[in-house]
């Protein structure tokens, strides 16, 4: 029965008239299908067969649907810069973006000087409309990015070391210093999480609810945010860390050492999943590609390595320092160090990261944190100065993806 | 150089159709089979909810707070009882024309037409003298034709829907025709003016003759239903108290072919394919009594069973476990079912003298469904199919809350299926080998085939 036919349907369903121009197209529903489909031919069960082979021809038909919505629907194509002739597109200042840019992303570079405060730590909601700004010496900022709106700043008084916003803007958590506090949105204080201690990195599981800090005793905390309840409190055992990140694929938690070890955990496991020995010297920066098998680790001997997750590899390893990075959604690499930006990216699609484009603030300032917009070109510097913007075109996803933010809390 | 905001200036759209653009990459959406598993998990837990004891507490709490919001959710599939007859139900026949129309007949010869809407009786039709034992009414739905243990057959006039509103009618017979027997049951045939009764033989008969057209006779024994073919309307079948199963042609003088079964009464429902009937298409076991009448969803995807165990049961059409157990402690012994004419209700008939009125879906919405609530309710059902298999949804999909006699009786049922299966084993090993072949139970219970 159908079993072949569907098979044979899922690759070739596309009209003979259009199959010369699909070539690419062949690629996104490859993209959409999510793997290979099902070998039914080892079945013997003839109606599990017959279902399957329903279900796969439903996939192959979904993911052509897909394709074809990416193809006609995607509202605009993102691109990256192009230089011409003996142009270097890392040469290329913000100030010439500038000139070519419509008036709507200009708007998007900016620089917002506070000295007195900083220096400057930054996190985005999941949607990239709202960004909190945290100054070391206690200044806290909810900024509403579209229209550039000061939802509200207030003052702890105290020293912040990390800030991230909870599942939406109507919830923050800062670390300062002796606790952990959350705040909503108007600045009220809802909790003193002092069971955290004197934490030094933040982050938030939004799938699980899981507010995750490491403190500077190293130990590692999870805290169920919808009912207050603790759900792991491990030892690293690795002394104190300040560099911790969640990876986005499947929200495992890594953490930098400084004995140049990484570690990653989940709050259900006492010890590590995985330790991996990735520098000589102290870890100092961490990040992750939304894909989930690409890290990027930099360590203080002047080393700036790729990972493949899949195999635990050294994909490639670049000279450089660098106290912050992060991955862009379309997976350009942003790194830097002292007042200096650099994004790496992965322009000719061999796996291999190259300059594409570098930035430097005002001398002087210290890049504290560096964080993509999401859904936006936009990279967003924390610095010890206040926070600036620039443009990083073909950074950002071009679409909000919608109805996804379900959390796994049975 | 592009970004959202860009792209809400290019295109003006008014609020109410503003485009919705999706991303379906999925790189974007990590963790996707852990999102779609829990809430493939929570849709599970939402349609059982009513099943679940520790959540009765909860849910007085709840309640209070969310009594709109969660009185949609919740898996009530009982909507209400019609009470009106003063002995138990025996048959009921629905208006193929006319929706919310229902006829009923008792024990006591009343018959009577019910509002399923208001669950109110519309009409009555006074005259027979025993127990009426089938009900059934023509394609057109203007006449219906009972008969009973009075050995009459009785046609009405169906009275029109405009006329329903008025309660407390009485209607008159058209016709009263007397015959020699009995009668078990009568269905009408499909497109046709041709009804047949079972009873001592089996006779087709006209609307406007007063004896019948035709007679079947086949072996001695009282047939004891009759049901046509939707689809050939010239092919009937009963079912006999000789355990027998017999198909008639109308266009032959003799009947085409029967079965005799090795069992009756096994609380089992068997499907045949007509035209191979030495094996059953599919056996429905889950009964724990004798089943008293089967009525198919007009889809034919499912159907629902009446049993004596005081339970109604929803079979998939080609599954072995029922999808469904309705009971309440009311109800006592089920003697007919009927599923609605559009697949959403199932009304049972039961020895309490009442009708009851079932959602065919136990945790269905009712009314008007907005259509992102559709949508939504749409996606829930594909999560919940895609994960049915693992072992935690498919426990709560799986769970029913059964009343202590039939979960005890099930259970028992059990035990001596597994016995008898233990000593057929035994048998089996101890004896030549091939000398005991296998045979399914869809053919095991089939004695012979008479053509």
């Amino acid at each position: 029965m159908g079993v072949k036919a569907a098979n044979v349907g899922r690759i070739n369903t596309i009209p003979v008239a259009e199959q010369g121009v699909s070539d690419e197209e062949e690629l996104k529903v490859k993209k959409y299908l999510r793997g290979e489909a099902a070998d039914l031919g080892v079945l013997q069960d003839k109606k599990l067969k017959g279902q399957l082979a329903v279900r796969e021809a439903l996939y192959g038909k979904s993911a052509q649907a897909a394709a074809k919505a990416e193809k006609w629907l995607m509202p605009s194509e993102g691109g990256y810069l192009e230089a011409e002739g003996i142009e270097k597109t890392w040469r290329i200042k913000q100030e010439a973006i500038a000139g070519e840019v419509d008036i709507l992303s200009t708007r998007k570079q900016f620089d917002i000087v506070l000295p007195e405060l900083g220096p400057y730590t930054l996190d985005f909601t999941l949607s990239g409309r709202y960004m909190v700004a945290a100054g070391r010496k206690g200044h806290l900022a909810l900024v509403d990015m579209k229209n550039m709106d000061l939802v509200k700043e207030f003052q702890v008084r105290e020293t912040v070391r990390d800030v991230v916003f909870l599942h939406d803007q109507k919830l923050l958590a800062a670390a300062q210093k002796k606790y952990v506090y959350m705040y909503n949105e108007n600045g009220t204080e809802m909790h003193c999480l002092k069971e955290h201690g004197a934490a030094t990195k933040l982050q938030f599981l939004h799938k699980h609810f899981l507010l995750t800090s490491i403190n500077k005793l190293g130990q590692l905390h999870f805290q169920d945010i919808t009912t207050g309840q603790m759900i792991g409190n491990f030892r690293t055992g690795f002394g104190r860390s300040d560099v911790m990140q969640v990876n986005p694929f499947n929200n495992v938690v890594t953490v930098g050492h400084s004995g140049g070890t990484v570690s990653m955990w989940k709050p259900t496991s006492a010890a590590p999943l995985v330790k991996m020995l990735c520098h000589k010297g102290p870890v100092t920066a961490l990040a992750f590609h939304s894909n989930g098998h690409l890290m990027a680790t930099a360590g203080m001997e002047r080393k700036i390595k790729l990972w493949d997750l899949r195999k635990f590899e050294v994909l490639q390893t670049l000279p450089g320092h660098a106290t912050t990075m992060d991955f862009s959604q379309k997976g350009l690499l942003a790194t830097a160090t002292g007042s200096f930006v650099q994004i790496l990216g992965d322009l000719s699609g061999s796996h291999e990261y190259s300059r594409y484009m570098g930035h430097s603030i005002a001398k002087g300032y210290q890049i504290r944190k560096m964080s993509f917009r999401p859904y936006e070109d936009v990279l967003a510097i924390g610095h010890s100065m206040g926070w600036s913007s620039i443009l990083i075109p073909g950074s950002g996803e071009r679409i909000l993806i919608l109805g996804w933010q379900t959390h796994l809390k049975a | 150089m592009s970004s959202l905001e860009n792209e809400a200036r290019t295109f003006r759209y008014s609020l109410s159709q503003r485009r919705v653009f999706r991303n379906f990459d999925p790189n974007l959406r990590s963790q996707e089979k852990s999102v779609e598993y829990v809430r493939a998990l929570n849709a599970a837990k939402l349609d059982k909810l009513r099943f679940e004891d520790q959540f009765r507490k909860l849910m007085k709490l709840l309640l209070l707070f969310f009594f709109f919001l969660y009185s949609k959710i919740f898996a009530r599939p009982f909507v209400g009882a019609m009470d009106g007859h003063i002995d138990a139900v025996s048959c009921m026949a629905k208006n193929p024309n006319h929706l919310k129309g229902i006829f009923s007949g008792s024990m006591d010869g009343d018959i009577r037409l019910w509002d399923l809407a208001n669950r109110r009786t519309v009409c009555q039709f006074p005259g027979h003298q025993g127990a009426v034992r089938g009900l059934t009414v023509s394609t057109d739905g203007r006449v219906l034709v009972s008969c009973g243990t009075d050995s009459t057959v009785r046609l009405w006039n169906v009275p029109i829907p405009s006329l329903m509103e008025s309660s407390d009618n009485e209607a008159k017979p058209l016709a009263v025709y007397v015959w020699k027997n009995a009668f078990w049951a009568v269905d009408h045939q499909w497109d046709g003016d041709l009804f047949a009764t079972a009873g001592a033989q089996v006779d087709i008969w006209n609307h406007n003759r007063s004896q019948p057209v035709n007679s079947f006779e086949w072996g001695k024994d009282t047939a004891i239903s009759v049901r046509f073919n939707p689809g050939e309307p010239n092919i009937l079948a009963t079912s006999a108290s000789d355990r027998s199963i017999t198909i008639y042609d109308l266009r032959l003088s003799s009947p085409a072919r029967k079965i005799i079964m090795r069992a009756n009464e096994d609380c089992n429902c068997y499907s045949y394919d007509a035209r191979k009937l030495d094996e059953a298409r599919c056996v429905h076991k889950d009964h724990v009594s004798a089943v008293m009448d089967i009525d198919y969803s007009p889809t034919g995807r499912e159907f629902v069973t009446g049993s004596y165990d005081r339970t109604v049961r929803i079979f998939q059409y080609n599954g072995g476990h029922s999808r469904e157990i309705y009971h309440t402690k009311r109800m006592q012994r089920v003697f007919c079912v009927k599923f609605s004419s559009d697949a959403s209700y199932v009304i049972s008939g039961s020895d309490d003298t009442n009708l009851r009125l079932w959602k065919a879906k136990a945790s269905e919405q009712l009314g008007v469904l907005l259509p992102r609530e559709r949508k939504n309710h749409e996606y829930l059902e594909a999560v919940k199919n895609r994960y049915k298999h693992l072992p935690e949804v498919k426990r709560i999909v799986r769970h029913r809350h059964l009343p202590k006699a039939i979960y005890k009786a099930a259970s028992l049922r059990r035990i001596m299926t597994e016995a008898e299966r233990k000593k057929d084993e035994r048998r089996r090993a101890h004896s030549a080998p091939g000398s005991m072949p296998r045979e399914p139970l869809r053919k095991r219970r089939i004695l012979k085939e008479v053509e």
